[in-house]
């Protein structure tokens, strides 16, 4: 009467559930290392917020007018100056890594 | 992609959440958490606006989750009483139904936010199945109050780390669903081998 599928699926269902707790485990690891480097998708108040990184030091580094860039990502102020954004990123970095 | 993704939230803001809730509701693949706990951290960088981030992401997770009612009522309650007519998988079927009717509630709510990867085939059951709309809609509003409210302010908080966070979120969520299944099929199996 049992329906054919019932024990492969659960073994099945105990297998994901073994690997996805310790992916979890492995990427809640991750959570305790210094802070990722600076990306394209954050913007100038993202990277205040999250890295303490001066504002008006960033603007600058940005060619902008301080609080003129909110909701633009990295890769949009690159784009509107037409500019590649890796330069840009590696000149943000550079700030963050100055920071306190 | 994600990269992409993550760069269009400051510029769409509540566009982005309205269509990710939506999509994730129908079981479709969106990185809805991701996208969430990235804009609870545009909040909290001033780059979007609590309210409305908030606002659009719970329409699109209601209007999903009646989306996918409404498609369990329209196409699925034929295919479930096929499937409860057949021998093997019927008894089955019919326990998941009546187990589905008694704890309603509960089953819907929990499946919103803490077993979420089950939130789009709980709206179909509940559908199928002719769960009563008002109870599942009450659920429904519930849960996904509690999901957007858990993700948007864990980005807040932790804005920092919104991807370390969100690959552990998503694993989490994955062994809480198998576990979940896991649960499931186990009581069944022992029930049979002791009855």
């Amino acid at each position: 009467m049992t329906p054919r599928w019932l024990v492969p699926a659960f073994v099945l269902a105990v297998v994901l559930a073994l690997l996805f707790s310790g992916n979890a485990l492995r990427t809640a690891w991750r959570l305790d290392d210094p802070p990722a480097p600076v990306e394209a998708w954050m913007t100038p108040g993202y990277i205040v917020h999250s890295y303490g990184v001066d504002p008006s030091a960033l603007a600058a580094v940005l060619k902008v007018e301080p609080g003129s860039a909110k909701g633009k990502p990295l890769a949009e102020i690159a784009k509107a100056q037409g500019v590649p954004v890796e330069p840009l990123l590696a000149a943000v970095e550079a700030l963050r890594v100055a920071a306190p | 992609m994600t990269e992409a993704l993550l760069a269009a939230i400051p510029v769409y803001g509540p566009w982005v959440l309205f269509v990710a809730t939506f999509l994730s509701c129908l079981a479709l693949p969106i990185p809805s958490s991701l996208i969430m706990l990235a804009a609870g951290a545009f909040v909290a960088s001033g780059d979007l606006a609590a309210g409305p981030v908030v606002l659009a992401a719970l329409a699109g997770a209601m209007l999903g989750d009646q989306v996918g009612y409404g498609l369990g009522r329209a196409g699925g309650v034929r295919f479930w009483s096929w499937l409860t007519a057949r021998k093997r998988s019927g008894p089955l079927a019919l326990r998941a139904e009546a187990a589905l009717h008694r704890r309603a509630i509960s089953t819907v709510y929990f499946s919103r936010w803490l077993i979420s990867a089950l939130g789009p085939w709980v709206n179909l059951a509940a559908g199928a199945t002719r769960l009563r709309w008002q109870r599942f809609s009450l659920a429904s509003v519930l849960g996904e109050t509690t999901w957007v409210a858990l993700y948007v302010g864990l980005g807040f908080v932790f804005a920092a780390r919104i991807e370390d966070l969100g690959a552990t979120v998503g694993s989490v969520i994955g062994a809480v669903a198998a576990g979940a299944v896991a649960v499931v099929l186990g009581r069944a199996l022992w029930r049979r081998r002791v009855g």
